[in-house]
């Protein structure tokens, strides 16, 4: 019976643990940003800026599975350019959006982006 | 003896060559002025020069034309890449650019000169002083890092 209890003891701990400890090991960006942020660009920028993505040139303009390495203005840069870009209008591109219209940013949410770089940028530059 | 047609022909191609040099784009020969980047920074001058040389004629807003970027069609097709490369990045209005876009900027330089986009391939084949040795990118890319951190403390200001 005591062995039985240890065993449920330890499975609790177990599920506890992956239901809140690694929460965000499990996200596929591992830059730290808020959640709100995460979730926008995980659901419309993250599928052809990442190692696996597809596409050569999209992968070499920014790439979310390797940003963390990047120095510090290459980051600068490149939160610059997201910013330029998504306000502009040019990314998602319009030719995938054609095929995907669900994946075009909401005003809201490219209002998020614009906001969160701007701050992150000044965190990085006061590093 | 050449055929009738083949003259006719011949003759039509050439009035169109006359015909389209009445259609010239503007020149791009603006004035340099005080917000042009090397009077809004130090460049070193062999940093200038190596700019000079390969990137301000299309990336600036004085373009050292040669007598035949004036004859269309050329004229046509350097005014394209010139319009082009304004729009990505134009040096001559270096100073109405914002700390971090200048940052971004100079990234996208290291960039395209580092994986060797930049200078085009069409621009280098006749320009040959824009083929950049080891020791002018070098150089272009420690003035381009010096600057950034510059930029930086700029930009937190």
């Amino acid at each position: 019976m005591r062995k039985f209890s240890l065993l449920f003891m330890l499975l609790i701990a177990v599920v506890v643990s992956k239901a809140t400890g690694t929460n965000d090991d499990d996200s596929k960006i591992s830059y730290p940003m808020p959640t709100d942020v995460k979730m926008v660009i995980e659901s419309k920028c993250f599928n052809c800026h990442n190692d696996e993505a597809r596409g050569d040139k999209s992968k070499k303009a920014l790439n979310f599975s390797t940003f963390s390495d990047l120095s510090t203005i290459q980051k600068i840069a490149g939160l610059n350019d997201i910013k330029k870009e998504v306000v502009e209008g040019e990314m998602p591109p319009k030719k995938m959006l054609e095929r995907h219209p669900e994946a075009a940013l909401t005003p809201e949410e490219t209002q998020l982006l614009v906001e969160w770089v701007k701050s992150e940028s000044q965190a990085l530059l006061k590093k | 003896m050449i055929k009738k047609n083949t003259r006719i022909y011949l003759i039509i191609v050439l009035v169109a060559l006359v015909g389209i040099q009445f259609f010239q784009p503007k020149r791009n020969t603006a004035a340099i002025t005080s917000d042009h980047l090397f009077q809004q920074t130090h460049v070193p001058g062999n940093v200038q020069q190596v700019l000079n040389h390969a990137c301000m004629d299309c990336h600036s807003d004085q373009t050292k034309y040669e007598w035949y970027h004036k004859i269309s069609p050329v004229s046509w097709y350097i005014n394209h890449h010139i319009s082009e490369g304004k729009h990505e990045l134009n040096f001559s209005n270096w100073r109405s650019i914002s700390p971090l876009d200048k940052i971004s900027l100079l990234e996208d330089v290291k960039k395209e000169v580092g994986s060797g986009k930049m200078p085009l391939k069409a621009y280098t084949l006749i320009h040959r002083e824009a083929r950049l040795t080891v020791a002018q990118r070098d150089s272009l890319f420690s003035w381009v890092e010096k600057y950034q951190e510059e930029l930086m403390q700029e930009a937190l200001n």
